[in-house]
């Protein structure tokens, strides 16, 4: 089981007239995410929104999970089904897209945090990004897909260099990025749109995120974003991780346990 | 929308939609819409097909048969709640509109703009605050050799794999000390970390003891209980340009 403390912030900007971003904040799934619409108008608002619907939907229609019921895959049952759960709703707004002018050619970025027992999942598709705060570091956990992404590191940035080369939405396939790793007590993720990588960078992230509990850090950083210019919308959401309990399945952290509960059975 | 929900045993493993004029094709072989991997499904078992208004289910003479509501047939107009059985598969037709959101979608009246100097100065700018990878997923993969307690070699993927004491694990270590699950190697962005994950005998790299995670570097040792291995790192972009 893993617990977390959870904030999450979408803010319109200063610019825009409209939020295009949605977030999920769902801790009774262990599911989080970031979606960044885009598209003329309201089809980005539209593509977004059905987008985190989709995959709360796919993933709350669940039945008992049985890993076993999975034939051994290239990745964990749970991060397949997160995969699924995206590949869903690239279909849902591919097919929306196509069937009305109005909302041809929208799309939206996906970054999504899902919590197994004692791992957590990070998949993303765009450019919004997935860092997290361990040992005093950040890292990314998302892969930006964007022309500048693709090019070699050494190349001149060139010109809209942050085009997206996918989105959920804009074909009929797509594949997202994903990867699992342990998790640990203390460990901070934070899942954020363009509108705020683009104006606050990880040293500064990694820096708020530290000092002050989900809630106010996810505050501080949009505000900071705003200050900035607040150019486009700006969403963040900020995961502490509260604890991590993993099944004792060695002969001694069985004993540790019985020892522990023993214990607690006493001085009670 | 109408969509095929592909369940097994409760458990929902994928959702598939199906528009007017397109079709389906269900079955083993990796080229079909919907893969089932079961040797109990034909290769190319069934398709559903649309005709006018509606979603016809047709059985390619498959061995074992597709069931519609528990009844064999051969083609089968799908209704809304359609419960299809293939193998031990379960494909549950509906016709719902739940995700249409879009019922009158609005005008758009203007086009988008870009700011290019603004797009340009936060290009330069966001190239800058992105960590870069410093392996593209498409160059690199990395492996594991057994130095001792084991032997041959596993590539890693996309996989979190799993070293400890349960069967189940990728690398199954001996041990009365080692937990179930001991570590656990995750590919991320920049490259594979090993993760200390539960027991008591904690893995070393390096003869270092992993507390939490650390990055793997080329020829780095890791040695958990019994076991000791080497991880290696291919790099493909070197590879292909030598």
């Amino acid at each position: 089981m893993v617990t977390v403390e959870s904030a999450g912030i979408s803010d319109v900007g200063i610019k825009r007239e409209s939020n295009e971003d949605r977030i999920v904040i769902d801790d009774a799934q262990g599911l989080y995410v970031v979606a960044d619409g885009m598209g003329g108008h309201h089809a980005g608002e539209v593509a977004s929104e059905l987008v985190v619907k989709s995959i709360c939907d796919f993933l709350g229609d669940s039945g008992s999970w049985n890993a076993a019921a999975r034939p051994p895959g290239r990745l964990s049952p749970r991060a397949e089904r997160l995969l699924a759960g995206i590949d869903w709703s690239n279909q849902v707004v591919h097919q929306t897209a196509t069937e009305h002018d109005a909302y041809r050619g929208m799309g939206s970025t996906v970054a999504a945090v899902y919590f197994s027992e004692d791992t957590l999942i990070a998949a993303n598709v765009g450019d919004s990004p997935i860092y997290l705060v361990r040992n005093d570091k950040i890292d990314l956990l998302s892969v930006p897909h964007t022309l500048l992404a693709d090019l070699p590191v050494d190349a001149p940035v060139p010109f809209m260099g942050n085009i997206l080369t996918r989105a959920v939405g804009s074909k009929s396939a797509v594949e997202a990025y994903i990867c699992e790793l342990n998790c640990f007590k203390g460990d901070i993720l934070v899942i954020c749109s363009d509108g705020l990588s683009t104006k606050v960078t990880p040293a500064e992230i990694l820096a708020i995120t530290t000092a002050q509990p989900p809630a106010t850090a996810c505050r501080a950083l949009v505000d900071l974003a705003n200050q900035r210019g607040g150019d486009d919308n700006i969403s963040a959401v900020v995961l502490r991780v509260t604890g991590v309990r993993r099944n004792p399945s060695s002969f001694f952290g069985k004993w540790v346990d019985r020892m522990k509960q023993r214990l607690t059975s006493i001085a009670t | 929308m109408p969509n095929i929900t592909l369940k097994f045993k409760d458990n929902v493993l994928s959702r598939h939609f199906i528009g007017r004029g397109q079709s389906l094709t269900i079955g083993r072989r990796k080229d079909n819409d919907i893969v089932i991997e079961n040797l109990a499904v034909s290769g190319h078992h069934a398709k559903i097909d649309s005709v006018g208004e509606s979603f016809v289910l047709v059985d390619l003479q498959s061995k074992n048969g597709s069931f519609v509501n528990e009844q064999l047939v051969s083609s089968h107009w799908l209704k809304d709640g359609d419960l299809v059985s293939i193998g031990k598969h379960l494909l549950v037709f509906s016709t719902a509109d739940g995700a249409s959101a879009a019922a009158a979608p609005a005008e758009i009246d203007k086009t988008m703009l870009m700011d290019t100097s603004n797009y340009r100065s936060m290009v330069q700018k966001s190239a800058a605050a992105l960590p870069k990878p410093l392996l593209r997923q498409e160059d690199a993969s990395g492996y594991l050799a057994y130095l001792s307690g084991g032997h041959g070699k596993l590539d890693l993927s996309n996989k979190l794999i799993k070293i400890g004491k349960d069967p189940t694990s990728e690398i199954v270590v001996k041990g009365l000390f080692v937990g179930g699950t001991a570590a656990t190697i995750s590919r991320r962005p920049d490259g594979y970390y090993l993760s200390c994950a539960g027991g008591f005998s904690k893995p070393r790299v390096n003869d270092q003891t992993v507390k939490k995670s650390v990055m793997l570097q080329d020829l780095d040792v890791i040695a958990i209980g019994s076991v000791k291995l080497q991880f290696f790192i291919k790099d493909l972009s070197t590879a292909r340009s030598s």
